[in-house]
């Protein structure tokens, strides 16, 4: 099967992806061929997502040429796109002796290339930015310095190329690249052919690699990895820091996430392997050291992840935009180190222009609305907790030109996975609302990359231990909630019988389809736990306590009359008032992104949440695994994996990592194991989803809901109970401090 | 709640004008921005659609807009709470104002902008939601001037 098309373009960034953009509105007939399952998977995904003005570019470069051009077509291109975007500025900072006529020196080349900045003495400095280190003198202030979210920024250039008439296509990765004197012939691992008129070489860091598929080695790329660390909090930092650059490059950055957090780093490690994006914890060290001597309060993060991404370095120092040697039908848009996404506009004008001159192909302009994907009037359940990201959010995204294909690409795409648990609660159900829209097999959903699989379906002869399914209609709530528990496990259920043994009838609202949290999930409950969990659903019986499964409290607002609760189900949910709430939300299990274990970042490393929402649904999460902890959650989940037919072995620690698509093995205990699973069973960190908008706690992972020795929050009519006050991953005393925190809480409601 | 910004406006009208306006549910629909839909259902308290336009995102919000410690002509304070169609969570923003008279007869409102958000809107990030609150302001700066304006016209 062949197809002939004028231009195509082989690589799906964020250049790739402005390429076919420019193309298509310039009426050229334009096909995108990404060789992953999604876009942006590449450099475009893992980078500063900064849109540089320029001002410290080498003069005479190309990058400094496409910057400045870049600069001019921005404003536009955020119009056209509708992409997050702000103009947050920069301080470069002067911390040593004679860095301030640095600074001038850099003020001085920026204004050579046009770009406005403005010198803050001491004063001026600390007054604009109170966070950054005593140490500074002075700074240098770049004000057109700006950020982005370069997902939004790679899909929003492709939805403007379809919407112009261009193609993409995934999964279409180029094995056979023929370059003639009238057209080239593009082979891809499918066999399926494409002649093109002209192919525009926008691979990234394999741009050398498909050069030497039509005998170009005129060039090669070197992987560069920046490691980088995100934080939740911002400690009140709205501007991009940064440090004067020195020998060894442009030094680590501080710098706000257009959606919210930080980011610090990168490191600058240049590699052989143009595969590896393993991290480790060295490296995190460093960026923190580096950060917190331009801003102090960055010692105290807590980071939600590590991660690496991979620059494409040339040999030649600069861009590479010119045909190839192996003729002039192919055209390398290559070599786009660091700054491919400010430069990406400029970039795909001037090599457009310059084959469409060349080609004499007839310009015509071409451009088709951008549609925005809108969400049904419901939101639905809550699948993501972390980012709130609501059913009908992820559902929308199936309604994009280019739906995402993969877990990260969801992510990309509307944030679930994204947050502090970094989708050990939310990965399942995002999977299942995204093979459901795509309909396909929740198991053939991938991580990332081809071969980062997920799931196995679970085999009909290894039963697993199942939960009913949640009713789509809630309980019969009374107009005025009396008091409200939010969590089922063993101190809601705690809660909840101390409640209905005072004459008090709670509302039990539980996020899961069943009571009793993850040790009666894990089989781990004891026998007095499992007999409490019996009258529990007793009184659930005779009425004296109302249970909700399948539901979430997804925000909490405090009103003159108590509490106003929204409550999301799979259904309508509801808006309530309750003149109590306790806090009975338990935490996630601390994963992987939380702690030092160094390695590469494939699909396999998981927490106990995880796997039970897996087996829970049919699914297996892996084949050999290692699982680390001790304790009775650690057992109970060992036990249920190996009932469903997985091979399990048992570790106190795990510190590193092997895999780049799929976990192949991990070091436990000092000794290398071979398994494709990694579950974290050993420690559990609070949830903080309702407590970080109410102010009661920051927004690093970690922090318990602060109580006083009642359970009694700083804010009235709001206690909490259990491990998200006191956290401990086998709920020891969940069930006890539920029963104890509801009698303070009911004497405080008489007195 | 936090305190997103402070900020003062002038607007070349008495504040007696400006107040008159709080009277005019029509009126009201026009200066809030976005404002689809607009019912009085109490004393000073309106159900309302708004459409807000973030740069990446147009949210729907159904909710309750009222207007609250009032001293004429001094003080009032704008509450809007609500919910975003589609998405989880609410949001609750307060907006106190004060008004005095500037040497030309014109009105000097001074404003805060305090928000509460749960859910989705609160994942979204302060600077993006700073840069929107500003945005709303400038909008509804916009059109209470214009507002002011086409009430100037002379009767058809």
């Amino acid at each position: 099967m062949s197809r002939n098309v004028q231009a195509v373009v082989i690589g799906g960034g964020v250049v790739g992806t402005a390429v076919l953009r420019e193309l298509a509105q310039a009426g050229v007939d334009a096909l995108l061929l990404e060789a992953e399952p999604a876009l942006c998977e590449g450099t475009s995904k893992a980078n500063s997502a900064i849109v540089h003005t320029g001002f410290d570019a080498k003069h005479g470069t190309l990058e400094s040429r496409m910057l400045r051009r870049a600069a001019d077509l921005w404003p536009a291109l955020v119009d056209e796109l509708g992409v997050p975007f702000l103009d947050v500025g920069a301080l470069m900072l002067a911390r040593e002796e004679g860095d301030v006529p640095r600074l001038r020196e850099m003020q001085a080349g920026a204004a050579e290339l046009g770009v406005a900045t403005e010198l803050l003495d001491a004063t001026a400095l600390r007054d604009s930015a109170p966070f950054v280190t005593e140490l500074a003198t002075a700074a240098l202030l770049i004000p057109g310095e700006s950020i982005i979210d370069p997902f939004w920024l790679t899909r929003r250039l492709a939805e403007a190329g379809i919407a112009a008439g261009a193609q993409v296509w995934t999964d279409a990765r180029v094995t056979r690249l023929e370059v003639g004197e009238s057209d080239v012939h593009v082979g891809l691992t499918d066999g399926r052919m494409v002649v093109a008129d002209q192919v525009f070489n926008c691979a990234g860091l394999w741009t050398d690699e498909v050069a030497s598929l039509a005998g170009d080695t005129s060039f090669s790329i070197t992987p560069r990895r920046g490691q980088f660390l995100i934080s939740e909090e911002t400690f009140g930092i709205d501007r991009i820091v940064l440090p004067l650059p020195s020998k060894m490059g442009k030094g680590m950055l501080v710098t706000p996430i257009v959606f919210g957090g930080l980011l610090l780093g990168p490191t600058a490690e240049d590699l052989d392997d143009k595969t590896d994006r393993g991290i480790d914890a060295a490296a995190g060290e460093a960026i923190r050291e580096a950060c917190a001597a331009m801003v102090p309060a960055v010692r105290d993060m807590v980071p939600i992840r590590q991660f690496a991404g991979l620059r494409a370095v040339s040999s030649t120092g600069d861009y590479i935009l010119r045909p190839s040697t192996a003729g002039d039908r192919l055209y390398h848009v290559a070599g786009i180190r660091s700054t491919g996404i400010s430069a990406s506009p400029a970039i795909a004008e001037h090599v457009v222009a310059e084959v469409i001159g060349v080609r004499r192909w007839r310009r015509a302009t071409r451009s088709g609305a951008l549609t925005e994907a809108g969400f049904a009037s419901q939101a639905g359940p809550v699948v993501c907790l972390c980012r709130s990201v609501s059913a009908a959010e992820l559902l929308a995204t199936g309604s994009q030109p280019i739906p995402p294909a993969t877990l990260d690409a969801a992510k990309r795409a509307c944030g679930t996975t994204f947050g502090d648990c970094q989708g050990n609660l939310c990965a399942v159900p995002s999977v299942q609302i995204l093979a459901s829209m795509l309909d396909r097999p929740p198991e053939s959903i991938e991580k990332h990359h081809s071969g980062s699989w997920l799931f196995e379906r679970a085999a009909a002869q290894s039963p697993v231990v199942g939960s009913p399914p949640a009713p789509d209609v809630g309980p019969t709530l009374p107009e005025v909630v009396t008091m409200l528990i939010v969590g089922g496990g063993l101190a809601g259920i705690g809660a909840a019988l101390a409640a209905a043994d005072a004459g008090v009838r709670p509302v039990l609202v539980e996020r899961t389809a069943a009571w009793g949290g993850p040790i009666a999930r894990a089989g781990g409950l004891t026998d007095a736990e499992r007999h409490v969990l019996d009258e529990f659903e007793a009184r659930l019986v005779d009425g004296r306590c109302i249970g909700w499964l399948g539901a979430t409290v997804a925000s909490l607002l405090q009103s003159r009359g108590g509490w106003e609760v929204s409550v999301q189900d799979a259904g309508a949910g509801a808006e309530l008032v309750a003149e109590r709430v306790v806090l009975a939300c338990g935490g996630y299990v601390e994963p992987r992104e939380h702690r030092a274990i160094d390695g590469p970042r494939p699909s396999g490393v998981t927490t106990a949440d995880l796997v039970h929402s897996a087996l829970d649904a049919g699914l297996l999460p892996g084949r050999r695994a290692v699982v680390v902890g001790n304790g009775r959650l650690a057992d109970g989940t060992a036990a249920r994996m190996q009932h469903a037919g997985m091979a399990v072995e048992r570790a106190g620690e795990v510190t590193a990592l092997r895999g780049e698509d799929r976990l192949e093995s991990a070091c436990a205990d000092g000794s290398w194991v071979d398994v494709d699973l990694l579950v974290l069973a050993d420690a559990l960190v609070p949830a903080p989803f309702l407590l970080r908008p109410l102010g009661l706690v920051d927004n690093r992972p970690g922090v318990p809901a602060p109580t006083d020795a009642r359970g009694a929050t700083p804010l009235p009519g709001l206690w909490a109970a259990g491990t998200c006050r006191a956290p401990d991953v086998d709920h020891l005393r969940s069930l006890d401090d539920g029963r104890a925190v509801m009698l303070a809480a009911l004497g405080d409601r008489a007195s | 709640m936090k305190r997103l910004l402070e900020d003062e406006v002038v607007v070349a009208a008495p504040r007696e004008r400006l107040w008159a306006l709080l009277d005019d549910v029509g009126a009201l629909k026009r200066i809030l921005p976005g404002c689809e839909e607009l019912e009085e259902e109490g004393e000073r308290r309106y159900r309302a659609v708004m459409s807000t336009k973030l740069p990446f995102m147009t949210l729907r919000v159904s909710g309750t807009a009222l207007l609250d410690e009032l001293r004429p002509p001094d003080h009032v304070r704008l509450e809007i709470s609500g919910r975003p169609l589609g998405l989880v969570g609410g949001f609750t923003v307060s907006v106190p104002i004060d008004a005095t008279t500037t040497d030309d007869g014109g009105t000097r409102g001074s404003y805060a902008v305090d928000l509460q958000l749960t859910g989705r809107l609160a994942s979204f990030g302060a600077p993006i939601l700073r840069a929107q609150v500003k945005a709303q302001v400038r909008e509804m700066i916009a059109n209470l001037e214009r507002e002011l304006a086409s009430g100037e016209e002379p009767p058809a």
